[in-house]
């Protein structure tokens, strides 16, 4: 793979109260302009509908990936549920088995976790509602590789805690109601910058 | 995959549908107010006062949404999921907790995934509405 054919990816961390917010987000998407990975703490015989709904909201392709499957430019995919899912090579998805994290398999913190750096990847890591510290890692491991980092506005989260650990970690840069982390999503990599260049929105350290 | 432009995935996803829903609380007049609201927007309701209630229910074949207060005497919310699932009683049902706490109950670690929304009383008749009809799009079957 050549340079200029690295996947953008964003990599979107939920728990309670999520789906509603994604769908809310997937209807202001207009383009999917990366590999979206979307980690909802979910019983795993609610993720096919969760992925029906998002593509009926953004028209994207949504993909429950399997062990091996590539990441593209373009298409959600939906970690399926009872396990963790995480990036090889920042390519390729594999799976594993390993104990709970934070209570939860999937866990956030694995998924953004497994990003590496080193490949030059555009990257951005999106934190929503829920209970506990799952994602606040994940979010400052991105920060630290250079990426765009997010969390929901805990003022509009059924639960806010995972926002607000990831908000003591220092790292997050924006704190968005979801039709502004829609935006972001829009506007993601469109002009070759990442990070606190990307929006005319306010970043989080300076809103007090 | 799920679905791919152009491709009609309407028929898999149902605006329209009214599942069943159960609410369980200790306090009678929530369930009264509750039933009455959901009633009226045309969901068939059935109440219990307590966790124990809620088990029978779903033993007796009860599918749909279940609306499950947190803080109740003897068996709270938590516990009930818990019995919910060593029973294997959770694969038919999605669960909602109601809570008058303003914050939310470290009880809930471990439980994320079985817990699709969190509601603070009071709320609106017309937001629980709303959300009940998104509920009822993830049992469309």
């Amino acid at each position: 793979m050549k340079a200029g054919d690295l996947c953008p990816i964003i990599v979107i961390g939920s728990s309670t109260g999520g789906p509603q917010i994604l769908e809310e987000i997937f209807s202001g998407v207009v383009r999917v302009p990366a590999a979206i990975i979307v980690v909802q703490h979910l019983s795993p015989s609610f993720v096919p509908l969760l992925g029906a709904h998002i593509h009926q909201r953004c028209g994207a392709p949504v993909v429950i990936p399997s062990e091996g499957d590539s990441i593209h430019t373009g298409t959600v995919y939906l970690a399926p549920g009872g396990r963790h899912l995480l990036l090889r090579n920042n390519r390729v998805f594999r799976f594993s088995d390993a104990e709970k994290l934070h209570g939860v398999r999937p866990s956030i913190d694995i998924t953004m976790g497994s990003i590496h750096p080193g490949t030059g990847n555009l990257l951005m890591g999106i934190l929503l509602t829920g209970m506990g510290e799952d994602g606040a890692t994940g979010i400052d491991h991105i920060r630290k590789l250079g990426g765009v980092t997010i969390v929901q506005d805990p003022v509009t989260c059924a639960i806010r805690s995972m926002p607000l650990a990831a908000i003591a970690t220092g790292s997050v840069e924006y704190i968005l109601p979801p039709g502004a982390i829609a935006s972001m999503i829009n506007k993601f990599g469109q002009d070759g910058t990442q990070s606190s260049q990307l929006s005319t929105e306010t970043p989080a350290r300076e809103k007090k | 995959m799920i679905g791919h432009p152009g491709k009609d995935t309407a028929s898999s996803v149902s605006s329209d549908t009214k599942e069943r829903v159960m609410i369980v609380d200790d306090d009678r007049h929530i369930l009264v107010a509750v039933k009455t609201v959901l009633n009226e927007a045309g969901f068939p309701v059935e109440m219990a006062e307590s966790g124990h209630e809620c088990i029978h229910l779903l033993k007796a074949g009860f599918t749909g949404v279940v609306l499950l207060d947190i803080m109740m005497p003897e068996v709270d919310g938590w516990d009930t999921i818990r019995a919910i699932n060593n029973e294997g009683l959770g694969d038919n049902i999605l669960i909602a907790m109601l809570t008058a706490k303003n914050s939310p109950d470290e009880k809930m670690i471990g439980l994320q995934e079985y817990v699709f929304d969190y509601i603070t009383k009071p709320f609106e008749p017309e937001e629980l509405v709303n959300k009940v009809r998104l509920y009822s799009k993830y049992l469309s079957r």
